[in-house]
C-alpha cells in the first residue's frame, strides 16, 4: 500500500488498519536507520517502540506538507539523536566519551556480523559528531537523496553535501590509519 | 537501501514479533480525542474581570478611608490669620480689636515680655533669646 493510500485509509476512519500498514512498510527500514545510529540491537528495539508511539500520537496532526516517509524518518532521527544526547551525559559521568562508548558497543555487539573492514568502518562512523553521523548513515546506508535528507534534518542540501564530504574524508583517514597498522 | 543485515544480525523471527508488538500500540495508547470544544468568551475573560473588580474595589475603599482622614484635619486658616495669631500680644490680647490698622511687623502696646513670650512659643532657643535681649 502506498503512503497516500495509507493516509486515505487513516482519514476514512480505519486508523488501526492504517497504522498496521505503516508498521508493515516502515518498521524494518526504521530499525536499520536507528541501528546505524545507536549501534545496539536492544537500544534500537526500545527506541522503535518510542518512535511508533510518537507516530501514532502525531498522526492526526500530519498535514501532508512533507512526504510521509520523511516525516517518519524525522521522528525516528530525533528520537535516536535525543537518546544519544542522554548517552553522552551518562558517558561524561563515567569519564568516557560518547564515541569511545559507541566504539566499545560495536566491538562488544554480539549481533555484529561483518568482516574486519566493516567493523572498522562501523567504529569510524561512530566517532563522527551525531548529526554528521545521521547524515552519513542516511546517505550511505539508507541511500536517501540529499533532498530527502534535507526534509528530514531541516538543513539545506548544500550544507548536507558539505557535511557528507567531511564525514567521508574523516572515515577514509581513520580507515587508512587502522588498515595500515 | 544497502543490505545492513550483512553487517548486523537480528534474532530469528525478530521482525515478525516486532510488527506484532508495534501493532498493539494503538490499543495501549488510545486517548479519547475530544473534538475541539469552543470555549465561551465569558469563560476566558472572567478571571480578568474579577481581577479588575478587585482592584477597583480596593481603589474606592482606599479612597473612602483616605477621604475621611483628611476631613478630620483642622481647616486651613488663612495666612493672614496665622500672622495675626502669631503676633497677638500675650499681655494684651484685646489689642487686635483696636481700630488702628494692624502693622504686621510692629504692634502698639507690645512689650518686651510679649516679644519674649513670642520667641519662646515659636521655639527659639534660650541662648538666642538671651542674645537678643542683650542686643
Amino acid at each position: 500500500m502506498t503512503d497516500k493510500e495509507i493516509l486515505e485509509l487513516y482519514h476514512s476512519g480505519q486508523q488501526q488498519r492504517a497504522f498496521n500498514e505503516i508498521v508493515k512498510n516502515y518498521s524494518e527500514r526504521l530499525y536499520w536507520h536507528v541501528r546505524s545510529l545507536v549501534c545496539s540491537h536492544e537500544d534500537t528495539d526500545d527506541l522503535l517502540q518510542d518512535i511508533f508511539v510518537k507516530v501514532w500520537t502525531a498522526l492526526p496532526s500530519f498535514r501532508g506538507d512533507a512526504q510521509f516517509f520523511t516525516w517518519l524518518y524525522r521522528i525516528a532521527t530525533n528520537v535516536a539523536l535525543n537518546f544519544l544526547n542522554k548517552q553522552k551525559v551518562r558517558s561524561a559521568l563515567s569519564f568516557e566519551s560518547l564515541s569511545d562508548s559507541l566504539e566499545r558497543k560495536v566491538d562488544e555487539d554480539p549481533w555484529f556480523n561483518g568482516n574486519e573492514v566493516e567493523l572498522e568502518l562501523s567504529k569510524a562512523i561512530q566517532k563522527l559528531p551525531q548529526k554528521q553521523k545521521a547524515v552519513f548513515c542516511m546517505r550511505y546506508y539508507q541511500e536517501l537523496s540529499y533532498e530527502e535528507i534535507s526534509e528530514i534534518m531541516g538543513t539545506s542540501v548544500g550544507a548536507l553535501k558539505a557535511s557528507y564530504h567531511f564525514a567521508y574524508e574523516k572515515i577514509k583517514k581513520e580507515l587508512k590509519e587502522k588498515m595500515s597498522v | 537501501m544497502k543490505e545492513m543485515n550483512n553487517i548486523y544480525k537480528v534474532p530469528d523471527g525478530y521482525f515478525d514479533s516486532l510488527q506484532k508488538r508495534l501493532e498493539a500500540i494503538p490499543s495501549q495508547h488510545t486517548e479519547v480525542r475530544d473534538p475541539v470544544v469552543a470555549v465561551p468568551l465569558w469563560t476566558k475573560v472572567r478571571p480578568y474581570v474579577a481581577l479588575a473588580a478587585c482592584m477597583l474595589m480596593a481603589f474606592f475603599v482606599g479612597n473612602f478611608f483616605l477621604g475621611r482622614n483628611q476631613a478630620s484635619a483642622p481647616a486651613e486658616f488663612g495666612l493672614q490669620d496665622y500672622y495675626m495669631a502669631d503676633l497677638i500680644p500675650v499681655t494684651n490680647p484685646y489689642a487686635i480689636y483696636d481700630d488702628a490698622p494692624m502693622d504686621l511687623y510692629t504692634i502698639e502696646g507690645s512689650s518686651e515680655e510679649d516679644v519674649v513670650q513670642y520667641l519662646i512659643s515659636s521655639g527659639t532657643s534660650v541662648d538666642y533669646i538671651a542674645y537678643l535681649l542683650n542686643q
